[in-house]
């Protein structure tokens, strides 16, 4: 059909290696070496992903689904440029900025008494942690916000 | 703001989703501008004015606020 997509084949390439990667993962982590966890932790999202981009590739690579798939890519792309859609993003990550700098304040407070009452060691780490996660956003927020101005 | 463009997508014929497609938005953006819980952007609004062969002003009806009223 003239103007259907078609899914490429970079798309089952790439779902192809995610498996690869995470079945690797899973043959280290079925072996006795430290770290297991953490190799289980890798195999789940490569081969979780993987399998889901190969069948994907699959089920809209079908001929008689061709035409679906145009459809579903344009409706994406339309989803993705709509500006209540837009606005609605902007308006969460507003929120969501506001919301995580209160909750890192709160996280370096909460930290701070754990080690006075010695709970917890080395509580400066996290501190750090949670300052560079603080200024990084509010430079974040005034790039971004500098960018618009230069924009329009 | 009141619009009238429910009224004038029923009166070419088309449902809520041909109408998005065709001015390229998603299905859920012309209902909520259809019952005035969403103000398009003025880019937007003269895309459904051309679509529709009308101005905007005959499409969006915008009660001009006292304060703004030249005197």
């Amino acid at each position: 059909m003239k103007g259907a997509k078609i899914m490429r084949r970079s798309d089952l390439i790439t779902g192809i290696l995610f498996s690869t990667i995470g079945i690797v993962f899973f043959a280290m982590a079925c072996t006795d070496i430290p770290l297991q966890s953490l190799f289980c932790g890798l195999a789940g999202a490569g081969i979780g992903p993987g399998v889901m981009m190969i069948s994907k590739y699959v089920y809209w690579s079908h001929p008689d689904r061709k035409t679906k798939y145009t459809d579903k890519l344009e409706a994406e792309k339309i989803k993705m440029h709509d500006e209540r859609e837009e606005m609605l993003r902007g308006k969460t990550a507003c929120f969501l900025h506001a919301y995580t700098l209160v909750v890192i304040g709160i996280y370096c407070i909460i930290f701070q008494v754990l080690e006075k009452l010695m709970i917890i060691e080395n509580s400066r780490v996290f501190i750090i942690y949670l300052g560079i996660l603080f200024f990084s956003e509010i430079l974040l927020y005034r790039w971004i916000f500098k960018q618009y101005e230069k924009k329009y | 703001m009141e619009n009238r463009v429910e009224e004038l997508r029923r009166g070419v014929g088309m449902n809520q989703e041909d109408f998005a497609k065709a001015i390229r938005v998603s299905r859920q953006t012309v209902s909520s501008i259809e019952t005035g819980k969403y103000n398009p952007s003025l880019e937007l609004a003269f895309v459904i004015s051309d679509f529709f062969n009308k101005s905007i002003e005959e499409i969006f009806i915008h009660e001009r606020s006292k304060n703004y009223e030249k005197k």
